[in-house]
């Protein structure tokens, strides 16, 4: 688990600072140093506690990149170097470079089944037309600013998990 | 409106003018060639008469001249003979009986009985030898002459015989008595007329005729005509009988044909009639010469120097030329005349064209056309109730027609028309209310969508913050949950278990020893949490503050606008830049403020906003181009010396086009794919809508641009 090769790599691109720490809060909850220790004196005192314990999630790794180009370039380096992503959250405004949708094209040219994750802060595109483009509602999702830390761990969780557990939950 | 009035060159005036030209023409072309003919038909008749009349001329005149040669070659043929007939008998006592010597020596005849009107006259001079011979000759000339000098004298004066040794024999009534009175000595071989006979000077024996010469004895002018008669090669006597010239030159000088004049003279030139006083001894001369030389056959000739014609015959017998002189202008003189009447008929019947076709013109053309001319008058005045001749059945009638046509055509248009401008004003009416109606709402639009420039940032912004604040709570509320706080009242409960021997529960019991630990731990892990927790909450409080801050910025200018209101411009500068914060730290743009401390102005707070946060939000994107450490953008305010507030915003991006510098105020025009075009026309349109101006300058393409908003400068004190 400690194997950086088992993450699920996750790749952001947004403009905005601030939302590159929200997704890594939500994403990678801090390791709490010396929570080993306490665990152990923990269970010393008071028996083993399996609710705890058993609440194991799937560790992410996170990566960040601020406009399109740099998003693509990203994509691309990791397809190259056999460790491809499997989710992308992707903003829709991110001026001046290319916007979510010129990006999403160019991602679909070369990852073609790569989930997306598309966000926005203000409805100024018309969702029904990025789903006539693109149209596949299982590799494209949409999540609205503000969000819901869950509901961006569940989309995580969901779309980054094996063919045959997301076919189960999905 | 009085055309006719008015007109420099009435149609008719004009017309007859050309015509009268062109006639004239003609005319003067006609008169000149009628002067040609008759001038070449009259030369042709003037020198046919000419000739005509100066050889009938010298036909009469050379009458007595032929005559007179006929009668010496018939008295040279009867002398002849009555020598050879004359027997001794005669010579002897008859010829004494008839002459006798005179108490002077010379021999005349007899005085006695002598009637010298009847009787031929004998005259020997003193000294003249008179033998046989010469009483032959002397005695058959008397014969002859007495048979047949009265017969002559019809025509001639004297008849009469000289022979070279001087005697004379003559028949000659005018002077009977010449014989008697005559000196002996006299010689009539000293006579001009005789020296023609000498055969010296007349080898042929010919019939010759002397010089005109004056009489002695009458004193009149004449010539003589002489003709020797030589017996066995002798010369033996000469017949002579003289030609008064009188007559002949009285013809000459007076009979002549009208402006002509005549000369006569012989072939050497000498003149037998004297010419005029006044002519030229060279002019003659030239005429002379050109008779002279002419070529045989020729009877006019042409004398270029003087302008005149000559016709020229010859009087048979003496042989003297006649010559009449036909000067030139007498002949050109009746062309000229003649071309003349010519030219006065032209003239005449010009003016009466004229005159005719004035006439006919003004009742013609002149005045129908007025009448015209007076009805457009009417039709553009409005009236249209003409009355034109439509009967006439050429091309004015048919004009006529046409123009009746036309201005009923005209009336019904003009009805129409009327309608039409009357609803068309009505059209218009209804497109400018129409067109003011869709104005106003496309300025409510425009004017939305520059409120509806910033409600996107404005979200946008939010949305993003408020995203952190979610997250930052979320976790926060997470920890909160997390925090192992039970334990604390668990290790209580374990405690107050050992109250009695807590000592030996924590040194020596197994779970007592970890007691201690796990609290030291617990503390310190709970301590961290609130820590992180409190950082969380800070977080969240600082984003809600920074919502609350776009929300106050928007809600100062998301307002219904106030019309005017004092406002620090300065600080409206600096809230538009604090709305585009975010944007303009995103894209490293480092702002310079060039900002004149100003008092308030009055003006509208809400349309200011909107346009400087368009410039500083444009100003931003320009930038992208430009490598992020050089992005500037430029904000300058200051008051312009013609009283206004000028805030320019400059940045050095990517510029603008010549081309473009006109389009970009328009409605709709944009180059962002995310743009709405509606910014910088709003921009415009409240700069206006405030009294003022934006205005662009750039220097192209890459040279970054600048806007320039002017606002008038009231200040709020002033007008407060």
């Amino acid at each position: 688990m400690s194997n950086p090769t088992d993450k699920r790599r996750i790749l952001v691109i947004d403009d905005s600072e601030a939302i590159h720490t929200d997704f890594r809060r939500i994403l990678n909850p801090e390791q709490r140093r010396g929570r080993d220790d306490l665990d152990l004196l923990e269970e010393a005192l008071f028996g083993p506690t399996p609710s705890r314990t058993h609440d194991v999630e799937p560790e992410f790794e996170v990566d960040s990149a601020f406009q399109g180009q740099e998003g693509l370039s990203k994509v691309r380096e990791a397809l190259e170097a056999g460790r491809p992503y499997t989710l992308v959250f992707l903003d829709y405004r991110m001026p001046p470079g290319w916007n979510g949708a010129e990006t999403l094209r160019r991602l679909r040219a070369v990852a073609p089944t790569l989930n997306v994750v598309l966000c926005s802060a203000y409805s100024d595109y018309s969702w029904t037309e990025i789903f006539q483009e693109f149209g596949e509602q299982h590799t494209l999702r949409e999540l609205r600013k503000p969000f819901n830390g869950q509901e961006v761990r569940q989309l995580a969780l969901t779309l980054t998990a094996p063919k045959e557990s997301a076919s189960k939950s999905g | 409106m009085q055309p006719t009035s008015r007109l420099r060159a009435p149609l008719a005036r004009s017309t007859l003018l050309k015509m009268g030209v062109r006639i004239a023409v003609v005319i003067t072309l006609t008169t000149f060639f009628s002067y040609l003919h008759i001038l070449h038909t009259l030369r042709t008749e003037a020198l046919a008469h000419l000739e005509q009349h100066v050889t009938e001329r010298a036909q009469s005149e050379q009458g007595i001249f032929l005559l007179a040669e006929d009668n010496l070659a018939f008295i040279k043929r009867a002398l002849e003979e009555r020598i050879r007939a004359l027997g001794p008998e005669d010579l002897g006592p008859r010829f004494d009986r008839l002459f006798v010597r005179m108490a002077d020596g010379s021999v005349r005849s007899r005085p006695e009985g002598f009637d010298g009107t009847r009787t031929v006259g004998v005259f020997v001079p003193r000294g003249v030898k008179v033998d046989e011979d010469m009483r032959r000759r002397l005695l058959a000339s008397y014969d002859v002459l007495t048979s047949y000098g009265p017969a002559f004298h019809v025509r001639f004066s004297d008849t009469f015989v000289t022979l070279p040794e001087g005697p004379i024999v003559i028949y000659w009534p005018e002077h009977p008595t010449w014989i008697h009175d005559t000196t002996p000595d006299f010689m009539v071989t000293q006579q001009v007329y005789f020296s023609t006979s000498l055969p010296e000077n007349n080898p042929e024996r010919r019939t010759l005729w002397s010089e005109v010469y004056t009489d002695e004895v009458s004193g009149r002018s004449m010539s003589t005509s002489t003709t020797p008669l030589d017996l066995d090669g002798r010369h033996a006597a000469s017949i002579s009988q003289d030609v008064m010239l009188e007559e002949l030159m009285d013809h000459t000088i007076n009979d002549h044909l009208p402006g002509a004049y005549n000369l006569l003279f012989r072939d050497d030139g000498t003149p037998i009639v004297q010419p005029p006083t006044q002519m030229e001894g060279e002019h003659l001369r030239r005429i002379i010469e050109s008779v002279r030389t002419r070529p045989p056959g020729v009877s006019v000739l042409k004398l270029p120097e003087h302008d005149e014609y000559l016709a020229v015959a010859r009087l048979l017998g003496p042989g003297w030329n006649l010559v009449t002189v036909l000067p030139e202008h007498v002949v050109s003189q009746p062309a000229l005349l003649a071309a003349r009447y010519v030219l006065l008929l032209g003239i005449l019947s010009l003016v009466l064209e004229l005159a005719i076709m004035a006439w006919v013109l003004r009742w013609q053309i002149t005045r129908p056309l007025l009448t015209f001319t007076q009805a457009t008058d009417r039709i553009a005045s409005g009236e249209f109730q003409v009355e034109l001749d439509t009967s006439r059945n050429d091309e004015l009638g048919q004009l006529a027609h046409s123009f009746q046509c036309m201005v009923d055509e005209v009336r019904r248009r003009e009805k129409a028309l009327r309608e039409a401008n009357e609803s068309l004003e009505q059209r218009v009416e209804e497109r400018t209310r129409e067109l003011k109606d869709v104005h106003r709402q496309l300025v409510q639009s425009a004017r939305r969508a520059g409120m509806a420039e910033i409600a996107t940032n404005v979200l946008h912004n939010v949305g993003n913050v408020l995203n952190s604040v979610y997250t930052a709570a979320q976790l926060a509320r997470e920890r909160m949950t997390s925090l192992r706080l039970e334990h604390v009242s668990r290790v209580a409960g374990m405690l107050q278990e050992h109250q009695d021997d807590i000592g030996a529960f924590l040194a020596q019991d197994e779970r007592g020893r970890n007691v201690l630990p796990f609290l030291g731990k617990l503390g310190q892990n709970l301590l961290e949490e609130r820590k992180e927790i409190a950082t969380l909450l800070d977080d969240v409080g600082r984003y809600t503050e920074h919502i609350g801050d776009i929300v106050k910025v928007q809600q100062n200018y998301a307002r219904t606008p106030r019309v005017q209101e004092p406002v620090h411009l300065e600080a409206l500068v600096e809230d538009a830049l604090r709305i585009n914060a975010a944007g303009l730290t995103r894209h490293q743009v480092k702002v310079v403020r060039q900002l004149e401390a100003l008092p308030p102005v009055l003006t509208d707070k809400h349309k200011a906003m909107m346009i400087l946060v368009n410039l500083v939000s444009n100003a931003k994107y320009a930038m992208d181009g430009v490598p992020p450490v050089e992005r500037i953008l430029t904000v300058k305010m200051e008051r312009t010396p013609t009283g206004l507030v000028r805030i320019q915003v400059h940045d050095n991006g990517m510029g603008i086009a010549p081309e473009m510098l006109t389009r970009i105020f328009q409605y709709g025009f944009t180059t962002r794919e995310e743009g709405h075009g509606f910014g910088l026309h709003s921009s415009a349109l409240a700069a206006q809508e405030l009294g003022g101006s934006l205005t662009v300058h750039s220097e192209g393409p890459g040279q970054g641009a600048t806007f320039t908003l002017e606002l008038p400068y009231a200040s709020a004190q002033q007008s407060a």
